[in-house]
């Protein structure tokens, strides 16, 4: 069970979790022909460090001088249903089937997942009282989006935000799966 | 609830002498819905999965 609150604040904060959030696959513009095509994901976990985020906004709202803390973007990573998920059918609406885990607790892969040993997962449980699904984090899915246009987005899509503890270990399992090794074998 | 994603967007202007266009519009591919209603329950999140949505259209050119 994952803790949470739901204190909007306005800047973005780690462990945000925020609904309706699209990621950009590209633009094209040609003889005068705009051509764009745009994901739009149901929910969405900040992941961008704390830290950095605080900077940003303090900055901004503050003025500083300069524009040393300022951020681009900020990295968030998708929520899936977790009932889509272990079928493999969480990205059914975008052409893709996906790694099927048993649905059975007791087995390995659907053990691992539920207990966050799976390097790329990521499992999420919420209280009764968060309108939230049980969710499942892909860590390999994560893209970024404008910091500015997240921090609009936010006051009308605004969910909760994951607890601190908890958001730090979704950041620091997110970090060990962008710097693993992947070994041959040999 | 609404799954309706057609909508107007003005480009940004160019600086240009061109005769104007047609205003950009947006073709919603495979809408799902997201989120229901059952025997009373609070709507829950994460009900429903990612969607793509197509884009086309021309650009609109102020010939001011």
């Amino acid at each position: 069970m994952i803790q949470t609150n739901s204190t909007l604040f306005e800047r973005i904060r780690q462990g945000d979790i925020i609904s309706d959030v699209g990621y950009i696959e590209y633009i094209d513009v040609e003889n005068g022909v705009i051509r764009a095509s745009k994901i739009n994901f149901p929910l969405v976990i900040v992941l961008t460090q704390d830290c950095d985020l605080t900077w940003d906004y303090d900055s901004r709202t503050n003025g500083t001088g300069n524009q040393d803390k300022y951020l681009f973007s900020v990295i968030v990573a998708p929520l899936y249903n977790y009932e889509h998920f272990i079928a493999g059918e969480h990205l059914s609406e975008l052409g893709q089937k996906m790694q099927a885990i048993s649905p059975k607790p007791e087995k390995t892969d659907n053990k691992n997942l539920r207990n966050n040993e799976t390097p790329r997962y990521h499992y999420l449980e919420f209280d009764k009282s968060v309108p939230i699904v049980n969710s499942v984090i892909d860590f390999k899915h994560y893209f970024s989006v404008s910091v500015t246009r997240l921090q609009q987005h936010k006051k009308d899509h605004y969910i909760c935000t994951v607890s601190e503890l908890f958001r730090e270990r979704i950041s620091q399992r997110f970090a060990n799966y962008l710097s693993r090794i992947g070994l041959p074998t040999v | 609830m609404s799954n309706d994603l057609t909508q107007l967007w003005d480009a940004p202007v160019a600086n240009t002498t061109s005769t104007s266009s047609t205003n950009i519009y947006c073709a919603a591919n495979d809408l799902s819905v997201s989120e229901t209603l059952t025997n009373g329950e609070k709507v829950k999140y994460g009900l429903g999965k990612p969607t793509r949505i197509s884009i086309v259209g021309d650009i609109k050119h102020d010939t001011n």
